[in-house]
């Protein structure tokens, strides 16, 4: 009999639909299925607004909240890989034509109705080049685009209700400018391509990984998942068998239409793949110098160097952990900024007030005034002086 | 021994005893007198002298029965005998003795024109009007005053309890707290005092009038109450003049009757006057004769009318037929079963009566009354509770408490307020799980929270101690997210420099020739003010940042005022203040500041079942634990959290939110729906069943870091969550160096000063005990008043410290021509060196005389260490060591030296 190891990891795939893919992958390890989970829930870059100039805002809702509700809103971002660079890649200064996308939204009510500001009014326009600026080389990631790269998903389209933004009456104005800017939900939720990842092994539990706590009748008070018809139900005399381990995944990906199903699945694989290409390059004890010049993928880029992700609240420990052998990576910069945390500025600034800045206000001031209050007194010779003389 | 023998002879004896007190005209006679202090204090609910006679008579009667044991004491604490102060009575109490104050000086002005042979002529105007222009008449600013302050300033005291507290801010934190502000009765400041907490006890007789769960706890429990939800106050007289008449008709005895058998005839009374008597089953069919009357609206008997009859009873409450009409006294609906028509009962009659709680406990021969709704007796936020029935019951009074501290929705027109403070939560939701009066209420207009899916499970140790950990994705897509609107007015009549004069205002908003604009120079506040001095709106402020300018006449420089938080804000809007006319020139701004308050770590959040908690942590959402269908909650907490709090209701949402969800229902949250029979879990069990899941809402979680399934089954359920308004960046505290007391050089307290926390005795025994004495050290000397300071070895003072300038080589000679000793700094003891100069002096006398003194020495000693001791003193001569010590110390020194105390150290 063949062990698991000796077979070919196996994707069915039960139902592709526009938003979600259900498949079953077979003869994989939980921790492989596990990172694949995690990859494409969080490591597949999208675009989303980034940055929202506001012209004129005179609805009800105040400026951040709306540009927090911008950069919810999911632009179409297949082929991101190659179709748009990371600003901070970019040799641009603040952005580009490839490294951003620009969207405008004016909208006005002149009518007596409530007029509603959806994701149909965000127009994408070309990116405004400046003149001065000295143009950064030119890429090849405008052909890379798809014709609809960078609008909001579904827009115009029928059948598809657009997202709204913002509910204006009579009189009241809505202008603003929007870039978009890739990156990956690590940094920001807005980025995620998926809505729901769903995950499931062992349907009936054969494994006893876990117990279903019952107070009458485990079958009444358990129903049993769809999945449990993929698999044997476990016979009444069966033995357990403690060596077993899990290798059938039901995987059912959901997308918010930023990606194709099929993409968010395929990228993540290739962004797996990737991760895993850098921690053996990452574990070899000394790079090659040979290899660092050959591999056109590294470019020497050592995260462990980077200041940045001390400083992102929780994120820090994400750089912790990718920094311990600082191992370079690859252009990418995948592992590069699994710690910058709070280096994206988020659209409204409120995605990062986690630990920067805000808190260490209060108090900058005060010490400045106790400087001056406490001056003179612990040197024992000026002491003398105002003491007793 | 008698001498008054007709009831004129009274009168003019009290006229004549009290004539002194009384301040009646001295014309009065003695009998009119006595019948003025008869009528105005004397039962002065009563107009006749026969009624108040009466009524004295039936106190007497009362008074015996009482002492005799027969009856029991009226209890004073019990909402049965009390009413009402309402603020409309108040206000006119206060306008009442104002206009008699008015009144009295016109009188007395008046008299004293007299007695100063002034011609006083009642026919002319003219000196009316001239005694009139020197009365003040201001009645408004008198009231105005008291709501100001709450501070009740009258000669009489009104009879109040408390002459201070009158009033409170109604505040707009959420619709809750600002409904409950009107709902609130206080018992009064008095009662707060005392040490025994009967009068905070929650009486039976409370049931209906006041709620039992919506009190705070702490110093106000019990003695603040808010009003149950159906329960009213009678605000307008009632017309019950033809009562007494109705009832003798139907056999009553009247009042008058010269003989009464007062054992077998019980009294009858329409508020507090003696209408007749009535034997018990006669008074028995009266009082049911009323209540059918009231209830169907016959005879003119009033609903609002109280009808409290006391059956005769050994050792209870005195018997008898109470009627009440008057006004401030609470009322509430039931049905009243025979006719099946609305009844208003009050707190007296309610005892006496039988009031089933449900239609299902009516008993027949018992009941005549059924409560509208088993959760009547509730106040409106008790009501809003969630399945409260459930709770372990003070968890409901937290929750009372929390839900009027919750970030809400204050207003739907927020954008027209101009609150001082006011906390707004921007993603509020309706929740899922409900209790039907949320729909009464229409609280889904001022939604106080939201729908947070919620995983009962001890996970990464962060949710320990009622910490909740907040899923990172969650707060990035915005969940709780709120915001704090402040304002600040800006009056250049308060600015110095204004001028005083009220005709032309010498400072004008703008910005003035002196300000580059534009350019290399250009000043930087052009990036946050416009040209007329006012800044734009959505413009974001740091601290310390102008926030407008105007420029004075007299020096014709721009001068500037400053935001003056310690956060970032941003504008939300600027209201330009000026006279009703709009004719004057801008002297006032309003500016609503906005202050974003995204939930961080340290926030406090809660259910709506006393379940409060702190975000501990904002945790990467791959991390999270999720379930089959990928779901991940929102929120973490930790399964501690029940048992020992029993908030089974929380248990019980959550398994109704899950099925809500699922089912796309508002689940009826009412509390007393369910039975033993009929249970909640049965219930939402099979619905959560129908919708593919376990039955009592546990569901197969994942790790998110491994991927492998819990070895246990998680409750996941949607709870509604509340973020309070308890921030963590309006508390912190931290300080390296900072200001420094002037006196002890130990730091200051207070936040706002930036000051430190104190470390005090217990932590220092904290320390001591676990032996860290370098800590100890360091916190309570290097970190706080450390200081060095000069010790004299020879004599022991902190405080004599003598200094001679030997910088340039000198030397000090003394009076007696020797060398005087320093130290190597010029430094000596002025105490050594008095004492060697006085021995000098003896000597030299004693060489003289040949007698001789002894040398006074210290008589407290502190031993110090010469671990202590910095520098050792290098000559005989001053003999000065430096040591570090806390600079208190020495403060105490020389406050013990000024008591004529001498503290003397000794080094080794
Ligand atoms: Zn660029
Ligand atoms: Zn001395």
């Amino acid at each position: 009999m063949q062990t698991q190891e000796d077979l070919e990891p196996t994707v069915r795939i039960r139902e592709l639909k526009k938003d979600r893919v259900n498949f079953v992958l077979g003869n994989v390890d939980l921790a492989f299925a596990n990172s694949l989970r995690r990859v494409v829930m969080a490591d597949i870059p999208t675009v989303a607004i980034d940055m929202v100039e506001i012209e004129v805002n005179t609805t009800v809702l105040p400026d951040e909240f709306i540009a927090h509700r911008l950069g919810m809103v999911p632009l179409n971002s297949s082929n991101c890989e190659e179709a748009i660079k990371y600003t901070r890649d970019c040799t641009c200064l603040a952005g580009c034509p490839y490294c951003s996308l620009m969207l405008h939204l004016n909208v006005a009510c002149h009518d007596d109705n409530t007029m509603d500001v959806t994701s149909d009014h965000l127009d994408l326009v070309p990116f405004p080049t400046d003149p001065e600026q000295q143009n950064p080389e030119p890429g090849e990631e405008l052909a890379q685009r798809g014709e609809l790269f960078g609008q909001p998903v579904g827009k115009h389209e029928p059948g598809v209700p657009p997202v709204l933004i913002c509910k204006i009456r009579k009189g009241q104005e809505l202008k603003m400018k929007c870039t978009a800017k890739k990156g990956i939900a690590k940094e920001h939720a807005k980025w995620s391509p998926c809505s729901a990842v769903s995950f499931e092994y062992d349907p009936h539990n054969k494994l006893r990984h876990t117990t279903h706590w019952y107070e009458k009748s485990i079958k009444e008070e358990w129903p049993l998942s769809e999945n449990a018809l993929e698999e044997e139900p476990p016979r009444e005399d069966e033995a357990f068998d403690f060596n077993a381990k899990p290798n059938k995944f039901y995987f059912e990906v959901e997308t918010d239409g930023s990606l194709g199903p099929q993409e968010v699945v395929m990228r993540g694989l290739a962004e797996l793949q990737t991760k895993l290409a850098n921690l053996i390059l990452g574990l070899k004890k000394q790079p090659d110098g040979e290899i660092l010049a050959n591999d056109p993928q590294v470019n020497g880029h050592v995260p462990a160097a980077e200041p940045s992700w001390a400083g992102g609240g929780q994120q820090s420990a994400w750089g912790a952990g990718a920094s311990t052998g600082g191992w370079p990576t690859t252009s990418r910069g995948n592992a590069s900024q699994w710690g910058s945390g709070s280096d994206g500025g988020a659209t409204s600034g409120w995605a990062r007030s986690g630990s920067d800045g805000g808190a260490t206000s209060g108090w900058g001031s005060g010490s400045a005034t106790a400087a001056a209050t406490t001056t003179g007194w612990a040197s024992p010779s000026r002491q003398t002086n105002g003491w007793n003389s | 021994m008698y001498t008054m023998h007709i009831g004129e002879q009274c009168l003019e004896y009290l006229g004549d005893k009290f004539r002194v007190i009384l301040n009646l005209p001295e014309d009065w006679s003695n009998a009119a007198q006595g019948a003025w202090l008869l009528q105005k204090m004397v039962l002065v609910h009563l107009d006749s002298p026969r009624d108040k006679f009466r009524m004295l008579i039936f106190m007497l009667r009362k008074l015996y029965a009482t002492v005799s044991g027969a009856c029991c004491a009226d209890n004073p604490d019990s909402p049965q005998h009390q009413e009402v102060l309402l603020p409309g009575s108040l206000y006119g109490m206060i306008i009442k003795e104002r206009m008699e104050e008015i009144l009295n000086n016109i009188r007395s002005s008046i008299s004293t024109d007299v007695r100063n042979g002034v011609a006083v002529d009642f026919h002319d105007k003219r000196y009316f009007m001239k005694i009139l222009s020197k009365i003040n008449f201001d009645i408004g600013s008198k009231l105005s005053n008291f709501l100001a302050t709450g501070n009740l300033v009258s000669p009489t005291g009104l009879d109040l309890q408390q002459a201070s507290g009158f009033t409170i801010i109604a505040e707009k934190l959420n619709w809750q707290r600002y409904i409950s502000h009107f709902r609130c009765i206080h018992r009064g400041a008095f009662f707060a005092e005392l040490k025994t907490t009967t009068v905070r006890k929650l009486l039976p007789e409370a049931w209906g009038f006041l709620c039992p769960v919506h009190t705070p706890d702490g110093s106000p429990c019990g003695l603040l109450n808010h009003l149950s939800r159906t329960c009213r106050i009678v605000t307008s007289p009632l017309s019950v003049a033809h009562i007494p008449a109705l009832l003798a008709a139907h056999g009553m005895t009247q009042a008058f009757t010269p003989s009464i058998d007062g054992g077998r005839n019980i009294c009858v009374q329409l508020d507090g006057r003696v209408i007749g008597w009535a034997r018990p089953a006669v008074a028995n069919q009266l009082a049911n004769n009323l209540r059918i009357w009231k209830t169907e609206e016959k005879q003119e008997v009033p609903l609002d009318l109280e009808i409290g009859l006391v059956p005769e009873s050994k050792g209870g409450q005195y018997p008898g037929l109470f009627l009440f009409s008057t006004r401030a006294r609470m009322m509430r609906p039931v049905k009243y079963l025979p006719n099946g028509r609305d009844d208003q009962v009050g707190p007296f009659e309610q005892v006496y009566m039988d009031i089933a709680c449900t239609p299902e406990e009516i008993d027949p021969s018992i009941c005549t009354h059924v409560e509208h709704d088993p959760t009547n007796f509730l106040s409106i936020l008790a009501n809003l509770t969630p399945f409260s029935d459930f709770n372990q019951s003070p968890r409901n009074i937290y929750q009372c408490q929390m839900g009027k501290q919750t970030m809400g929705t204050p207003s739907t027109a927020l954008q027209h307020r101009t609150d001082n403070k006011l906390y707004r939560l921007q993603t509020g939701q309706s929740p899922v799980v409900r209790p039907a009066l949320h729909n009464t209420y229409a609280m889904d207009a001022f939604p106080n929270g939201t729908n947070a899916v919620v995983a009962v499970i001890s996970y990464t140790g962060y949710d320990m101690e009622d910490a909740m950990i907040l899923n990172k994705s969650a707060h990035e897509r915005g969940f709780a997210y709120g915001t704090v609107y402040k304002s600040q007015i800006i009056d250049l009549k308060d600015v110095r420099g204004a001028s005083k004069s009220t005709s032309a205002p010498s400072l004008h908003f703008g910005l003035g020739k002196d300000i580059v604009t534009s350019g290399e120079k250009t000043h930087s506040c052009i990036n946050i003010l416009d040209g007329d001095g006012l800044p734009g709106v959505g413009v974001k402020l740091q601290p310390g940042d102008y926030i407008a300018a105007y420029i004075d006449d007299t020096t014709g420089r721009t001068k500037f005022v400053r935001y003056k938080g310690d956060e970032i804000a941003y504008v939300d809007q600027v209201r330009l203040l000026g006279s009703d006319a709009g004719d004057s020139e801008l002297q006032k701004l309003h500016i609503t500041l906005r202050i974003t308050r995204s939930p961080v770590i340290g926030d406090k959040f809660s259910s709506r079942h006393g379940q409060k908690g702190v975000c501990s942590q904002k945790w990467p959402a791959v991390d999270m634990p999720f379930s089959e269908s990928g779901l991940q909650p929102d929120v973490i907490i930790n399964p501690h959290a029940f048992p020992s709090r029993m908030t089974i209701g929380m248990l019980v949402e959550s398994m109704a939110g899950k099925a809500g969800a699922m089912h796309g229902l508002a689940q009826d949250a009412t509390p007393f729906k369910f039975t033993e029979k009929d249970t909640a879990i049965n219930y939402f069990g099979e619905q959560l069943l129908a919708a593919g899941y376990n039955y009592y809402g546990n569901e197969p979680m994942y790790s998110g870091i491994t991927g492998q399934e819990f070895a246990a089954d998680i409750y996941l359920g949607v709870v509604y969550y509340q973020r309070l308004r308890h921030m963590v960046l309006d508390k912190f505290q931290v300080r390296t160096t900072g200001p420094v007391d002037p006196l002890t050089r130990q730091p200051v307290k207070g936040r706002k000063r930036a000051g430190g926390i104190r470390f005090g005795e217990m932590e220092r025994d904290a320390l001591i005990a676990h032996g860290t004495s370098f800590l100890l050290q360091d916190r309570l000397m290097n970190c706080s008043d450390y200081s060095t300071a000069w010790v004299c070895r020879t004599c022991g003072s902190l405080i004599s410290l003598g200094y001679d300038d030997i910088s340039l080589g000198e030397m000090v000679v003394g009076n007696s021509g020797s060398l005087k000793p320093t130290g190597p700094g010029g430094e000596y003891c002025r105490v050594c060196r008095a004492v060697a100069e006085q021995q000098e002096e003896y000597e030299r006398q004693a060489m003289a005389t040949g007698r001789h003194l002894q040398r006074p020495q210290a008589d407290i000693r502190v031993a110090i260490s010469s671990q202590q001791v910095l520098r050792q003193a290098a000559s005989k001569g001053g003999d000065l060591d430096v040591v570090a010590i806390p600079y208190v110390f020495r403060y105490l020194c020389a406050e013990l030296a000024s008591m004529g105390i001498a503290v003397s150290l000794e080094i080794q």
